[in-house]
């Protein structure tokens, strides 16, 4: 069954930049839920279904990479673009290697995230009917 | 370089690659929210769009054009605090020199030259210290301002073999040729001689000529 709405965990420690960009989902017909942390944002994971999660890489306390690396462990089939800044490719492509989905650099252009956001859910309902 | 020095130069990188990774956040917000006003602009009933478009489309357009500018530069200075993280590193040679072009426009502005890369651009890596290559192409730069009248302009190329490399700072003028006696005025200067010192470390050899500098790159243990 196809879902009307792609629903989106943002996690990003950035408050007003989450709070802006999930406006901005929401204004082009996503669903969002933002979380401040990566423990509150595995929190919400527990409780909700979601087709993607975008995560910020570089956060105070638990790190993007260990985020992510929690996100693959209890839902590996949904999707993960990450959000890094120029100069951190590095780590965009240790996230590639943990098996993130793809990374943009901030700030970002909404046109990329959704036309990623979109790659990534067409290409994991793929998956999911194989 | 000594180990004292180099954990000093350590300490400026980690800052600044930390303030720069901070800065783009800000940025980043800035964006967002100017583009959450535009789209509201877009959303917006038609007989007001054409009122909000005029008091607010040029502010909007300059936020997209001032951030775009910050990011810009500190991409560039993030790229320059993270040349600290090893004495030495294979260092991707036009990058470098395009972000020390970047970061040093305002200096050269000062005193009302302007900088230029171009041309055809070898691919060239070398395994050195990214800092001290960087301190010999910001002297060089340097050497040249002092001697160059105002309006006067740099271009930076790159030229490779297999065993050697260089970079050359030209400079031209558009009213008037270049005094003959740039050579000497550069000779003279302390950046000059900063210059001879900092590419004793690394292998670098500059060289004067008539329109500039040139800064020969020797692979000693290069990759290409």
């Amino acid at each position: 069954m196809s879902k009307t709405k792609i629903k989106i965990l943002l996690i990003d420690d950035e408050e007003e930049f989450a709070s802006t960009l999930a406006e901005r989902l929401e204004l082009r017909g996503y669903e969002t839920r933002t979380a401040v942390c990566g423990e509150d944002g595995l929190n919400l994971l527990a409780g909700e279904t979601f087709d993607i999660a975008v995560l910020d890489l570089m956060m105070p306390g638990m790190s993007g990479l260990e985020t992510l690396r929690s996100i693959k462990s209890s839902t590996p089939d949904m999707p993960v673009v990450l959000l890094t800044g120029h100069g951190s490719t590095k780590e965009g492509m240790e996230g590639m290697r943990l098996g993130a989905f793809d990374y943009l650099m901030k700030p970002l252009d909404i046109k990329d995230l959704t036309l990623k956001i979109l790659s990534a859910v067409g290409a994991s309902d793929g998956k999911e009917n194989e | 370089m000594s180990e004292q020095d180099f954990l000093k130069t350590q300490l400026f990188g980690k800052l600044t690659a930390s303030a720069t990774h901070e800065f783009q956040n800000v940025l980043a917000i800035i964006k967002e929210s100017a583009g959450l006003m535009e789209d509201v602009l877009t959303l917006t009933p038609m007989e007001n769009a054409e009122l909000l478009e005029q008091r607010l489309g040029m502010p909007l357009a300059t936020i997209k054009k001032q951030v775009a500018r910050g990011v810009a530069l500190v991409s560039c200075l993030n790229g320059f605090a993270h040349s600290t993280d090893y004495a030495r590193q294979k260092v991707d040679v036009e990058g470098l020199v395009k972000r020390l072009v970047s970061l040093s426009r305002r200096l050269a502005a000062n005193t009302g030259v302007e900088l230029a890369f171009e041309g055809e651009q070898p691919t060239l890596y070398l395994n050195t210290d990214a800092v001290q290559l960087q301190a010999c192409l910001y002297y060089a730069l340097e050497s040249l301002f002092m001697a160059l009248p105002a309006r006067s302009l740099i271009t930076l190329t790159l030229q490779g073999t297999s065993s050697l490399s260089a970079v050359t700072l030209s400079a031209s003028h558009p009213d008037q040729p270049i005094s003959h006696d740039l050579p000497q005025v550069i000779c003279q200067g302390k950046s000059w001689e900063a210059l001879q010192k900092a590419g004793q470390a690394i292998q670098i050899r500059p060289e004067v000529n008539e329109t500039g500098v040139v800064l020969f790159l020797e692979h000693g243990d290069s990759v290409t």
